[in-house]
This record gives C-alpha cells, structure tokens and sequence, in this order.
C-alpha cells in the first residue's frame, strides 16, 4: 500500500524517498503501522520528533495503529523560536 | 575582562555626555544586558512614570559575549518601560550594531530625559556628541542610516534607528539596527521617539578581551560551535519552519484567535518562500548572519515586482530583510492573509518606518474583527473594506500606521486600546497590553502560562515550553517548565547571545561554558540558573511598582472560554487556573504573585 508521508521543519532532509520539498509516498506492506513507517526514516538517536496522524498529535503508545492506502502520516520535530 | 567596565550616560535635557565606570557588583550578579540593563532601569527611575515622559530611562545594552569570537555574540538589548504595556520592557536585537557599540567601550548607553529637539547621538569610541537631527525628523530608518553614514562618510558606521511610527508615537515602534534587526517589542521605539532622539550611530575600534586566557576561550568557542556542524535547518529554511509545524499541530493563532489552524498556510511557508510563483519569481533570495553568527537563519527575499503592493514602487524592488515566522504569522494568518508577497511587503515597511510586526498583525486584526461585526465601519476606516483575508487592506492599514495618517493612528494604539475604544475590550488578543506571538495558548497550554506571566506582556522568547506543549496538552508539570526555562531564558538574554543556537544544538552548558570562559568568577549551571531567576524577580518588582497585579496575569477570554475548533487540542480552552497559582508557589511568591521576603533573601535583593 502507499501512504504519503511528511516531514516537516528541520525533519525534511531526511525523507527516506525522493519527493517534494517535505513530503514524499512511502510503499509499505500490508498492515503496516506507524512504527514501521519510524522505522523507515531511521532517524538518529538525537534527533526527536513528535507524530501526527488524522489531524491529531499521537502519543507513543499509538504508533502500533495499522496504516491503510492513503493515509497520511506527519513527522516533525521539537523546534522552536520565531 | 569581556565587560568593558564602562558606560556611557547620556542627558538629552541637558545635552550632557558622561562616561562612566560600570557598577561591577551589579554586573557579577545581574551579567549585562536584559540582566544588567533592567538593574539599572529598577534603581535609576520610579518605574511609576510615564512611559513617554522624560523621567523614563531608555537604556542600551550589551552583554558580556556581545562582540566575543562566540557564535551569535552580537546581541544587545533595549530596555525601558515599555509605551505599549505600562510594563518592563526589553527587546533584544541582532545585526551588528550591539558588537560596534561594544568595541566603541561600552556595555551599556543611558539616555535620560528628552531633548527639545530632535537629536542623534554620534560615538567613535570616547568622542560622544549629540547632533542636531531636525532634518532626519520625519525620515525613514533607511532615509536615515543613508544620511548619516553620508554626513559622517564611514560606510562602517553602525546605526540604530527610529522612523516615522516611532517619531508619531505610534505604541509599538521599534528600533531598527542596520536596516532590517530591530529591538521589535513593547514600544521602546516609542519611547525613543517621546525622548526627540532619531538614531544612535556608532563606530568602535577597541575590540573586546576575552577574559584570563584567550587561548581557553578560543577552544570553548570551537567545542560549542562543532554542535551546530550538522545543525543546519535554521539557515537553509530560516524561523519561517515554524509555519507548518505549528498550523499542523494546532496552535496557528488564525484571524484574531478565532481558529488555530490557518488554511492558507502553505502559502506562507518554507516551501512557498523557496519556489518560484507563477512569474518565475522566487521570494527568498538568500540567508545572511548576524555579527559572528554561525548559524545565519535570517531571510533576504525579494516582492514578487508585478504585485499589487508595490508594482508603481520600485523603491521596494531590491532584496531586504524578508518574513520570519512571527512576521509571516502576524501578517498572515492572523490577519487571514495567505499573501507572502503582502506579507513582505508589510514585513519591509516595519523595518522602514520602524514598527512591531508582531504587535502590528495583531492590532489589524483585531481592527479586521471589529469591522465584520460591525462595531466601525468603512467611515471610520477611511473607506478601506477591512475584512479577514483582505491583502490589499492589511497592506493599506500598514501604511497607514507607519505614516501615523487616519484610521492608522487607531490602529498605532495595540489592540487593548483599539479595542477598548470601539466598545470590545475582548477581542484584544494580549497580554498587559502586548499582542500574541504565533501561538495559540489552547493549543500550547505552556505557551498559554507563559504569555500569562512574561514580564513585559505576551511573547514566546520569555520561555521554553515547546517541546512540553508538542508532546501533551496535560498541564501537569506545565508551571515549573515554564519557571525554569523563563529564568534560564533570562540569563542568555544577559549574555550577549541568542537563544536561536538552542534550537540549533547547543544546550545549557553550552552557553554557560562560554559565559564562564568569558567573565570574572566562576559561572556553573547553579550560578546561571539563579542568575536568571534574579532577574527574572526584578523585572517583577518593576512591575509591581509600575502598579501590575495578579489581574495583569491572565489570558483574553477567547483563549480561557472559547475552544480550540480544531487540531491537537480541538475542544480545550487553555488551563490557566490549573497553571498559575503552582507557578507562583513554585517562584516563591505569595498567592497575590507578589515575591515573598523569603525570596527576595534568598536571591540577594533585599
């Protein structure tokens, strides 16, 4: 299945697939979660990051949620400033 | 010695310049800076007055790494009692002014009084003298500096600023160093303006010592800086990065805090900064640094020159200092303008005639408010249809306030006097008396705490809640992040430094071991931290003798009653009351906010 995933803010560089700007398609095997998709990116151990699914900040114990054609998942980082 | 150990008083009443010693006591316990300057600020006046009369002080600031080989260690602050909040105010600037003023000799400049005509001050290391500015009066910031750098022909000249907003008292002028950094928040250009003082230009060639060993210091320098080596976000998209984390989470302050996500964000954001419009026209021309600044997250950008806004001004053409968050934020989404070339535009005139945009947006949009439901109308807008969303008539308005002419000078109050005028108090979306910053304290219930208690009125750089407020919207341990990171946050403002590198991987210690390498005295993490806290309890004090109280604490009702539409914390309203009093518990003052004895001991201010 593919699912569009989004890495925003500093985050964006490290997309796992070539796409636009911060956001590219990810396939994944079925019944794929949201850990699968952390996986994927493997990012370093110093750099967090928070998780956004269905319009709404997902705590930690949320991420085993299975993923389904289309979805969207958002990855960004603890930044802050202005 | 990273202080100079000098400072220059200047009298505009009298016309009389004095240099100085600096008060070293004061600088080991209050740092320089914010720290030192409001020190001085709280024994110096009675923090009663009258922000634009003469008896405030208007007071220059540099830090003791300002000029330093320390990345970002050309900051330097200006500290008063803010004209747009009756309160403390300090604003914290880049550029290179703070450096220059820093190698002239001096760590902090004082003016006092107010001239009867305008002036400027003119310094070239210890010949001080105050000009006649009569034919700068009137002039932008960028007239200005062209003028001055032209009367005095040195091109390496450094030069602060006010333009017309401040010259008309408008509430929230800023100063304006080299063009486009400004000493943005609370109106300490105004005050500049109240005082008859158009730009302070100066030109410095004594350089500062590191303190003892200049070798030591030179290898903490590299230590900290190689943490940034992999660190390169800030430069390559700049604070406008914040645009889509922000509006994505949740917490997008969107048409005066009706809504907490922005629609039109993507039209405002990194990605839109950085690709080429419909004309082939790209925004973003490049980034550029601050004085000794490794991180260099500023924007040069160029308007789109077939845009309405300025498709008759060529004057406005060239490259300059283009949107931050804040800027792209305030005149965008909290206008509901998805815009970037108004927003630019708006951004440029803010650093022309020297003017807030954080507390500019924020005024618009309140105005923008109280035209959809009726409470002014077209005849008091001068004919401008002022509705959410409206490019053209945030583009108008911004002109208007920046040349001080019709409905602008309604708008030049803030939104707490504006509104107050047209009969709705709660729309302003402060905090005593200063607009939001970029965020919505529903969606960030620390962001929410810590506008509540910043001592110079709403501003997201009194504190670090973020990643706390990312990760949950529990209030739980909210209070004592927000007490901790506001004192911590103090101290680098006392420093010399930015707070940016924190967010471009250094850490506390990090700043620490470079204000340790740098000054007299040991400085630990202990000493860093009470330090901040020290100053963090002056400030109060000022406030509470400027007549501030617990009721000067809190949130509009928008942001306590009405909740979120949407995102993270769709159908929350910040927990203010769950926050506050721990906070202040925690700060060691009585349940009135008031310091206690105790705590005034404890920190050696009694």
């Amino acid at each position: 299945m593919k699912i569009t995933l989004k890495m925003l803010g500093g985050l964006r560089v490290f997309l796992p697939t070539a796409g636009e700007f911060s956001r590219c398609d990810l396939e994944l095997s079925e019944g794929a979660t949201i850990n699968d998709v952390i996986a994927r990116v493997g990012l370093a151990a110093d750099r967090p990051f928070f998780i956004m699914f269905d319009g709404k900040k997902l705590q930690e114990a949320d991420y085993v949620k299975p993923l389904k054609e289309g979805d969207e998942v958002i990855m960004f980082p603890p930044i802050k400033g202005g | 010695m990273s202080w100079q150990r000098q400072i220059l008083r200047v009298n505009l009443s009298t016309g009389q310049c004095k240099i100085e010693p600096l008060n070293m006591e004061w600088a080991r316990q209050f740092m320089g800076q914010r720290g030192l300057g409001s020190k001085y600020l709280l024994e110096e006046m009675d923090p009663a007055a009258d922000a634009l009369s003469p008896e405030n002080k208007l007071i220059f600031a540099t830090g003791p790494l300002t000029g330093t080989m320390a990345s970002t260690g050309g900051r330097y602050s200006v500290i008063t009692k803010g004209a747009l909040t009756g309160a403390i105010a300090c604003s914290n600037s880049g550029g290179k002014f703070g450096a220059e003023l820093k190698f002239a000799g001096y760590d902090l400049v004082i003016i006092e009084g107010a001239a009867e005509k305008p002036v400027y001050l003119h310094i070239e290391n210890d010949k001080v003298e105050l000009l006649d500015a009569s034919h700068l009066w009137g002039k932008s910031v960028w007239e200005a500096e062209e003028i001055i750098h032209t009367t005095h022909k040195n091109p390496q000249m450094r030069i602060a600023s006010i333009g017309q907003a401040g010259e008309k008292l408008c509430r929230y002028a800023c100063v304006v160093n080299d063009s486009h950094r400004a000493a943005g928040r609370s109106g300490v250009g105004t005050v500049m303006g109240a005082k008859g003082l158009k730009a302070i230009a100066v030109r410095g060639t004594k350089g500062v010592k590191p303190n003892g060993n200049a070798k030591a210091m030179f290898a903490t320098v590299n230590k900290v800086n190689a943490r940034m080596n992999d660190r390169d976000e800030l430069s390559r998209d700049g604070t406008i990065a914040m645009m889509d984390v922000v509006n994505t989470f949740g917490a997008m302050p969107t048409r005066n805090n009706r809504q907490v996500q922005f629609e039109g964000a993507e039209k405002l954001n990194a990605e839109a900064m950085q690709t080429p419009n419909e004309n082939g026209h790209t925004n973003l021309v490049t980034n550029a640094a601050c004085f000794g600044c490794t991180v260099a997250c500023g924007r040069i950008c160029k308007i789109d020159p077939t845009h309405f806004s300025v498709k008759d001004k060529p004057q406005y053409h060239k490259a300059s200092g283009g949107l931050e968050y804040e800027t792209a934020y305030a005149l965008g989404a909290a206008c509901g303008v998805d815009d970037i070339d108004a927003a630019t535009y708006a951004g440029f005139l803010c650093n022309e005639y020297g003017m807030d945009p954080i507390s500019l947006g924020g005024s618009i949009a309140a105005a923008m408010e109280l035209y959809e439901i009726g409470a002014i109308t077209k005849e008091q807008t001068d004919g401008i249809e002022l509705k959410f969303g409206s490019a053209e008539a945030m583009c108008e308005i911004t002109e208007k306030v920046g040349l001080g002419e019709g409905f602008g000078l309604d708008v030049a109050m803030g939104s707490k006097l504006l509104t107050a005028k047209y009969g709705h108090p709660d729309l302003s979306m402060a905090v005593k008396g200063q607009e939001f910053a970029a965020y919505d304290g529903r969606g960030m219930q620390g962001m929410g705490l810590a506008y509540a208690t910043s001592n110079r009125g709403a501003c997201h750089l009194r504190a670090d809640p973020y990643s706390s407020d990312f990760e949950t919207t529990n209030t739980a341990g909210k209070a004592d992040i927000v007490r901790f990171s506001q004192d911590q946050t103090a101290s680098i403002d006392s420093s010399g430094l930015c707070l940016f590198p924190g967010g471009a991987g250094w850490k506390m210690d990090d700043y620490c071991e470079l204000i340790n390498a740098a000054c007299d005295g040991e400085w630990d993490m202990e000493r860093f931290n009470q330090t901040g806290e020290r100053i963090w309890n002056i400030e109060r004090v000022f406030n509470i003798r400027a007549g501030l109280r617990k009721a000067d604490d809190t949130l509009p009702k928008r942001i306590l009653e009405e909740p979120a539409t949407s995102g993270t914390a769709e159908g929350q309203v910040c927990r203010l009351d769950e926050m506050l009093p721990s906070y202040y518990e925690l700060r060691g003052w009585d349940t009135e906010g008031m310091p206690t004895e105790a705590t005034m001991t404890r920190l050696g201010l009694l």
